[in-house]
């Protein structure tokens, strides 16, 4: 690396920052923040009070219900959710567990990591070493390894942000998994479930009790997780899951991040997180690269010198119920860098709609993608005074919509195949996007340089 | 709980002394003004509390700094996340150096306030296109002249991730100001 480029570099990050000025009292600005971190203690300090005032009977117990709406939040008294606002986010409360109590533990704990991460729960048993804390950057974080290790041995695990009122989180441990959902107070309330997915592609859940000892639940259990949720009276939602080695549920990591990658690894990594997500055997599903075609040109399928290549893959498996999972992935390759982007979560759908078109918005009044297996053409019947919208051909499964209504219910969708053939018809809602399995929170997104 | 009188006095001066330079740092790492502001702000909040115990160390620059740098990633990383779902769909089109560094020329166009490209303000604005890690090397090394081992340490990395994360940024950077050569401007 030639001298000449640093000193470029160097002079060119100080030129880009020269115009910033100081503010005009930031010490101001800082002790403003200080003083909103303490009310919010205080307020907590308060609410624990509050909240250890008899919650028994406010709180429903919902057990053994389907539920297509899952991220609704429980339901629960104006009273309940006063006492949970109080609460707060827990960057206030107090440290639980047996372990984070031992006042050794707490110190060392502080002195690592105090500034940036404060300590919710701390336990040293059969699973193992576990503390969990809140960072600075709002996310759940995990440190875990073996029984009686120093802090410097555990593994930290950064995790989901949290920004409900409780704070969950799964890790693997010998005999399964560990499951621990943080509440306010001492609610006494929690569930966990796991998907089962249905052959006309509803997802019903069955909701099972965790015991809880003063606002902590706490459970080890040896079923799947799945794509688990944890539901406490104060929120309700994937939990911050401790995967160990492998991916985050949705995440392909490809090397190198080509066709023939994702038409071989790729679908072996879908096909076991399809399996993984529902609590399945692997042997029990059956997956298939639905499609691997160019992003259209409008949308940037390739850059002018050919540097980075765009290119969208869908997948789909077969349940056991026979209800589908589909997934779909934007890919960005070129030398030295790629990124693989899902556009689409693993998707519950019946059995018969493995082609039902997606469209993916890039934003309001910019050109959309049409992602429709198998289909040559989708066409928009509007219905009542609904704007004309002209037929969308697709190249390989994936098409452009240029100027996407506003509302898809005004229209009906109609896909064709190559020879004319109507495929079939949908309603124009079936283009927007869902995630029943709340695929995306836990997500992540994989850059490889 | 609150400082006694003279660690206030020395936190204040920590803050003043401080603060243009953490935010300058922030900035080139977040890219906006306003979040960079906000990002130190949070930081030194969550210091004052320690902020006994970390004169104590004697190290507060280096922890503010670390703090600052690991949870400006941590945000740019999820930002990321919602940004590549769409990046390249929403403009139309995006340019790519041989080794697959994409410069968005619409967003260029868009907000350059000046006719003619800068080579120093598009290296700026080409840092922004570096993942997240890379983008905090290049800062330490070129803007907070940090060594390579204190980099490392700071982000919790090798030195010889950071030689090859440094190796890399500058590879981008210099394609980005090459590509801006090559074609005069960016309109």
């Amino acid at each position: 690396m030639s001298l000449r480029l640093e000193h470029e570099v160097r002079a060119a990050l100080q030129a880009g920052t020269a115009r910033l000025t100081t503010s005009p009292d930031p010490y101001a600005r800082v002790m403003e923040t200080v003083a909103t971190h303490r009310r919010r203690r205080r307020a907590v300090v308060a609410g624990a009070g509050v909240a250890a005032l008899a919650l028994a009977g406010v709180i429903g117990v919902a057990a053994g219900l389907g539920d297509q709406q899952p991220d609704r939040n429980t339901p629960a008294t104006e009273e309940l959710q006063e006492r949970v606002t109080r609460w707060g986010l827990p960057f206030g409360w107090p440290a639980r567990g047996e372990l984070a109590t031992d006042a050794g533990f707490a110190d060392a704990f502080t002195r690592a990591f105090g500034g940036d991460h404060h300590l919710l729960y701390a336990e040293d048993g059969d699973a193992g070493r576990v503390a969990i804390a809140i960072s600075f950057a709002q996310e759940a974080v995990v440190f875990h390894g073996p029984r009686g290790a120093d802090l410097d041995e555990l593994a930290r695990v950064p995790g989901l942000l949290v920004d409900t009122k409780d704070v969950a989180v799964a890790l693997p441990v010998k005999d399964g998994h560990l499951i621990i959902a943080l509440m306010p107070g001492n609610l006494s309330d929690a569930q966990f479930s796991t998907p089962f997915v249905a052959r006309d592609g509803s997802v019903q859940r069955i909701w099972k009790q965790i015991p809880v000892d003063e606002g902590v639940a706490r459970m080890v259990t040896s079923e799947p997780l799945g794509v688990i949720r944890v539901r406490t009276p104060a929120g309700d939602g994937p939990p911050h899951v401790v995967v160990g080695a492998g991916a985050p549920l949705g995440t392909l990591t490809c090397s190198p991040c080509d066709s023939a990658w994702f038409a071989a690894e790729g679908l072996a990594e879908f096909h076991a997180q399809a399996a993984a997500a529902v609590g399945a055997e692997p042997d029990d599903v059956t997956a298939r690269l639905l499609l691997d075609a160019a992003l259209p040109t409008p949308l940037g399928t390739q850059s002018p010198d050919g540097g980075a290549h765009r290119r969208v893959i869908g997948y789909v498996a077969t349940l056991p119920s026979g209800g589908l999972l589909r997934a779909t992935y934007v890919t960005t390759t070129g030398p030295g860098a790629a990124t693989v982007a899902m556009v689409e979560p693993l998707r519950p759908l019946p059995a018969d709609d493995h082609a039902r078109p997606v469209l993916i918005p890039s934003g309001v009044g910019e050109p959309a993608l049409i992602v429709a297996p198998g289909s040559n053409r989708v066409a928009f019947t509007p219905r009542g005074a609904a704007a004309f919208l002209a037929d969308v051909i697709l190249t390989d499964g994936v098409g452009v919509l240029t100027d996407p209504p506003r509302d898809l219910a005004q229209y009906r969708i109609t896909s064709f195949e190559s020879d004319g053939t109507v495929l079939r018809t949908w309603h124009g809602t079936i283009l927007e996007t869902d995630d029943p399995l709340q695929v995306f929170n836990q997500y992540r997104n994989r850059s490889m340089t | 709980m609150a400082l006694k009188p003279e660690q206030e006095d020395d936190f204040r001066r920590f803050v003043e002394a401080h603060w243009l330079g953490l935010v300058r740092s922030a900035y080139l790492i977040v890219g906006e003004r306003g979040a960079a502001e906000d990002l130190v702000q949070q930081t030194l909040a969550s210091v004052y509390r320690h902020w006994d115990r970390r004169v104590r160390e004697g190290a507060p620059v280096a922890y503010v700094r670390k703090s600052l740098v690991n949870h400006a990633i941590s945000n740019a990383r999820r930002k990321r996340v919602a940004e590549s779902l769409f990046s390249g769909l929403a403009h139309g089109g995006r340019d790519g150096s041989p080794d697959g560094f994409d410069i968005d020329r619409h967003d260029i166009d868009r907000h350059d306030a000046y006719r003619g490209v800068d080579d120093r303000d598009l290296i700026v604005r080409a840092l922004r296109g570096l993942p997240p890690q890379m983008r905090a090397v290049v800062v330490l090394r070129y803007f907070d002249d940090l060594t390579e081992a204190a980099t490392a340490d700071l982000l919790g990395i090798s030195v010889g991730s950071v030689k090859s994360q440094t190796s890399r940024g500058l590879q981008r950077l210099r394609a980005a100001v090459s590509l801006s050569q090559s074609e005069g401007t960016f309109r």
